[in-house]
């Protein structure tokens, strides 16, 4: 009995000794060590992993594009991208933080896009010391807690709730039907939304919101509450499948397109989003980040062909983000002249980039707010008008300096 | 709430009974493995996951749309194929003796198959929400708008449930399962190979459940994960209708599904699966066997 | 006899020496390495107290609970929401943890463990899925899948040595507790129950009670453990009871060994130390994980240490032949 269970302790130890033998003693000479960059993004369900994926493979054109064009970083050092998954889930977001900021090494963090893991994970970056970037995640508490370790080049829910409100208010439409996953950024915008519309002074406009969760399979039963309520629109706030059950549900009990919908970020702009609606994806309205009517800087022209080739598909916005970020921390690296995470912060307050829009210069400044650190790309509201239709050919309905078309419906 | 919609009300009801039946399907598979095993499938929402991504590339690569009927039946033959393997390799041995305790080993050994089954779908379906086309233009179940889909599903349960029952009552093999699952021991006597009816009957029962996800696949999109809440209302419905019984599914799932729709109306539509859990502990404690009680044979 | 005396001396000796060896190097861990493995291992040490736990519940006394995962996260936001809302200290919130778990426990075994066995793991099932949806939804007070910020024990970074001693205290005496109730009356009647529950009742033993007794208990557990992990992680989100973690728990302990002391130890730490090492394979650990299970159950019941077992008692028989040809 007793050689038996001291066989048992023999294994523990030998589990033991083998993490006290993994451990890297020795450290090499740092010359031509590569400077890693962590990416951690949504890349399985229950996140949203096509936009981490969009994000992922643009990160890994920025790291070719440093590499190969810049010549690599800090004298001839090159960038390696340390990617991790989510799962769109903050628990996992922070497990991934601590191992790239214990075990790899990073020198910065990107990659994020559920705004309920970039909450978490600017925490963890501040106490870490690390420079962490939201690359799609846009709830105004990220940038709004101002971490000087947090840096975001995407919209604030803020700035996206006042376009459609705005719109809204240009339209004439008096009933606002609202969907909300309960996450930040569904609550958030919901919230961001009923506050605007207070700030706006629009009296007779009423707000009937519906927050569900993401899991349900079945959103029916809050449609049909929402239909009775007979609507002038209907806002659709979710991220990944729940955004595309809701207007396939909506379509089903003849809510949409009979009453308009608008998606709340870009997510029709994705060729997955004919793929799974086909004809009930008609008249979708969405908020956009970049219509390929604005045009690209240098950066942004290098990666377009490049991607397509290798993709078969356009760039989308989230993929232009991902590469301009790691093309922007390169920049930031040099200037630094250090692979200290507390250089590479300061130097990415000190001076401005070049981001891979048209005319887009990155500043990242210490402002009120949720504009701390962050840089915000235009918004358009575009429209579908027939089915199949490829982004280029939307028609974008706001702001009213960029419009090409009148609102279609069905 | 002062007033009552009544048309509201109604759809509700209306959408309760269409889910709380298709749901039925799913549970209707796990009482009947149940039934003659004596065991609980925890991996059936990968089995319906399996279903649906069988429906989907067989529609979409190889027969097309129009013909979703068909790819709903080969579905139901891949997976009670994949189900008679499943069986033979791994819920088989149970009976043979080299195994002990019967319902861990079971429980153990389905969930790790449910793990399995997931994320191999994470790994071969990729990042990406596949939905098959739907099967049938909109329509409408009295004052309720549905979808073609839907629609075609709730007939489609109405169809496959039907046919077990005729199946179970009218052929040998039915009555041979129904005496295995009263005798198993009075069934062997009788000369009939009890292993064999065994592994059809796991085929049967995931078959079903690959029904379920064949059916309601572009209605509720693929991916890894998708079976995980008709899982749950499955188990759901057999423990409100009572293990083993087959008129407790059937009102047990209609109950389900009006209990969740009542609850959504009156109450907070976004707690509609709570309301179902809570249905379920009220009747735990009044009935503990369920409303169908079916008795057991000690031995 | 003579031979088995002489080898239990032996034995004696070196089961000491190894024990007293192990114990240095665990404790010695922290001295020799990072930040990353000592996080690695302080979660180990909480999922050594879930699974210890559910070994008791599910593999001594045969009640197979599909709802650790839960009592764990019910525990965690207990103490959470205790501290964020009313301003307790830590420790009292943490305190608080196991009795709203135990508490829950009760009551879901006072309405299940009545009926046949089969039902307690479905109704476990879906109380767990039910706990989910309402953590989620109820956002306003639990802030739902945004996750909730909880106040850490250790505030501030570095702490890793602190929270690795925390968690292996807390890891220790719970396999101590769990030893001693095994050994008590109590594991006697529960493995009785497990063995035959009629007979137990006709012996005298009040099953029900025994029951609810050892449900109430390996809730608690994972209750202060899903307390400490709170604030340990900082962050709670309802992600805490996906089916996932449940499967997790029971693929460490049927990997490492279900029915014994030592087995959920080795399975949880072996499990939590691959998972982490082989991080970019993703999926594919899942995979091979659910295989092996499969495998062990199927082929082999008893773990690695039962594995490991078998093989001392193969080369001590080898030995023997030898010094018997000798």
């Amino acid at each position: 009995m007793k050689s038996k269970t001291g066989s048992i302790v023999i294994l523990l130890i030998a589990v033991f000794l083998l993490v006290w033998a993994h451990n890297p003693l020795t450290s090499q000479a740092a010359a031509k060590q590569p400077v890693k960059i962590g990416v951690i993004s949504p890349l399985s369900p229950p996140g949203d992993p096509a936009a981490g994926q969009l994000i992922t493979r643009g990160a890994k054109f920025g790291a070719k594009f440093v590499n190969e064009e810049m010549g690599g970083v800090l004298g001839g050092r090159p960038i390696k991208l340390v990617i991790e998954d989510d799962s769109g889930t903050p628990e996992k977001g922070v497990a991934a933080f601590r191992k790239l900021a214990t075990k790899d090494k990073v020198i910065a963090v990107m990659g994020q896009y559920h705004s309920s893991v970039c909450t978490a994970l600017v925490d963890v970056g501040a106490e870490y010391g690390i420079p962490t970037f939201s690359t799609g995640a846009s709830a105004s508490i990220i940038t709004k807690k101002h971490q000087v370790t947090t840096f975001k080049t995407h919209v604030i829910d803020y700035d996206r709730a006042s376009t459609w409100t705005d719109f809204i208010a240009s339209q004439g439409w008096k009933r606002i039907a609202i969907m909300a996953e309960n996450t930040d950024y569904g609550v958030g915008l919901y919230e961001a939304t009923k506050q605007i519309k207070g700030e706006r002074g629009l009296k007779d406009v009423e707000i009937n919101g519906m927050v569900f969760d993401r899991k349900v399979a079945d959103l029916t039963p809050q449609l049909l509450k929402l239909k009775a309520w007979k609507p002038d629109i209907l806002l659709n706030i979710g991220v990944g499948d729940p955004t595309y059950r809701i207007t396939k549900q909506a379509y089903d009990i003849g809510l949409f397109p009979q009453v308009p919908m608008m998606g709340a970020h870009d997510w029709p702009a994705r060729p997955e989003f004919w793929k799974n609606l086909g004809k009930m994806g008609e008249y979708m309205m969405f908020i956009n980040y970049y219509h390929p009517k604005m045009g690209l800087s240098r950066l942004g022209e290098w990666l377009k062909p490049r991607f397509e080739k290798e993709y078969g598909e356009i760039p989308t916005y989230m993929a232009y983000n991902g590469f301009g970020q790691i093309a922007l921390l390169a920049q930031a690296i040099n200037l630094a002249q250090s692979d200290a995470p507390k250089d590479l912060t300061k130097s990415l307050e000190d001076w401005v980039y070049v981001f891979w829009a048209k005319g887009d210069v990155v500043d990242f400044e210490r402002s009120a707010g949720a504009q701390w650190h962050n840089h915000t790309s235009p918004l358009q509201i575009v429209q579908y008008t027939k089915a199949n239709q490829p982004i280029e050919e939307s028609t974008i309905l706001w702001p009213p300096i960029m419009k090409t078309g009148e609102i279609a419906s069905p | 709430m002062v007033t009552i919609d009544w048309t509201l009300l109604s759809q509700y009801i209306i959408s309760g009974v269409v889910i709380g039946l298709i749901y039925s399907l799913m549970a209707m598979g796990i009482t009947f493995i149940y039934g003659i095993m004596r065991i609980i499938n925890w991996s059936m929402g990968e089995f319906y996951m399996i279903g649906g991504y069988l429906q989907y590339i067989i529609i979409t690569h190889f027969l097309g749309v129009e013909n979703w009927y068909l790819g709903v039946l080969l579905s139901m033959v891949g997976v009670f194929l994949l189900g008679m393997v499943v069986q033979g390799l791994l819920i088989k041995p149970m009976f043979q003796g080299s195994v002990e305790r019967r319902t861990e080993y079971a429980t153990i050994v389905t969930i790790s198959l449910g793990v399995l089954f997931t994320n191999v779908a994470v790994i071969g379906a990729g990042p990406f929400i596949y939905s098959p086309p739907g099967y049938y233009h909109g329509t409408r179940i009295l004052t309720l708008p549905v979808s073609g889909t839907r629609f075609v599903a709730f007939i489609g349960t109405i169809v496959l449930l039907s046919l077990f029952y005729l199946f179970l009552k009218k052929t040998w093999w039915g009555r041979a399962f129904q005496g295995a699952a009263q005798n198993r021991m009075g069934i062997q006597t009788a000369g009939i190979d009890v292993f064999r009816l065994d592994q059809i009957a796991f085929g049967i029962g995931v078959a079903l459940a690959a029904a379920a996800g064949a059916l309601l696949a572009p209605e509720f999109y693929l991916h890894p994960r998708c079976g995980s809440i008709a899982t749950m209302k499955g188990f759901e419905i057999i423990v409100i209708g009572g293990l083993g019984s087959i008129p407790g599914v059937l009102c047990a799932g209609l109950l389900l599904g009006l209990i969740e729709s009542l609850g959504a109306v009156f109450l907070n539509p976004s707690f509609r699966d709570v309301y179902g859990f809570l249905f379920l502990l009220a009747i735990l404690a009044i009935k503990p066997t369920g409303l169908f009680e079916e008795r057991e044979r000690v031995a | 006899m003579k031979e088995i005396s002489y080898t239990k001396i032996t034995g004696f000796k070196w089961y000491s020496l190894s024990i007293a060896a192990l114990l240095l190097l665990v404790a010695l861990l922290p001295f020799s390495t990072g930040q990353y493995y000592l996080q690695v291992f302080t979660v180990a040490f909480y999922y050594v107290i879930l699974a210890s736990s559910w070994n008791l519940l599910a593999g001594y006394t045969g009640q197979f609970s599909l709802a650790h995962h839960a009592f764990a996260a019910i525990g965690g936001y207990t103490s959470a929401l205790l501290v964020t809302n009313f301003g307790l200290p830590i420790w009292l919130g943490i305190l608080a943890a196991p009795l709203s778990s135990a508490l829950m426990g009760f009551i879901l075994g006072m309405l299940c463990l009545r009926m046949r066995a089969i039902y307690l793991a479905i109704a476990t099932w879906a109380f767990a899925e039910s706990v989910r949806i309402t953590i989620s939804m109820t956002y306003e007070i639990t802030r739902g899948d945004l996750g909730l910020a909880v106040p850490k024990i250790f505030p501030g970074i570095g702490q890793g040595v602190a929270y690795y001693y925390l968690f292996l205290g807390l890891a220790a005496m719970t396999v101590l507790v769990i030893m001693f109730i095994i050994r008590s009356r109590m594991g006697y009647y529960l493995r009785a129950i497990r063995n035959d529950e009629m007979v137990a009742r006709v012996m005298g033993i009040n099953t029900t009670r025994w029951k609810i007794l050892a449900f109430m208990l390996s809730s608690g557990i994972a209750g202060i453990a899903g307390a400490f992990y709170g604030h340990y992680n900082g962050l709670l989100t309802p992600v805490m009871i996906d089916f996932n973690e449940m499967a997790f728990i029971v693929i460490m302990v049927v990997i490492g060994g279900i029915r014994s002391i030592a087995g959920p130890v080795i399975g949880a730490i072996l499990i939590e130390l691959l998972t982490e090492t082989f991080r970019e394979f993703g999926e594919i650990r899942m995979v091979v994980f659910a295989l092996a299970v499969i495998a062990i159950a199927r082929l082999y019941n008893e773990g690695a240490v039962g594995a490991v077992r078998q093989g001392a008692q193969w080369i001590s028989r080898r030995k023997q032949a030898r010094e018997g040809v000798n």
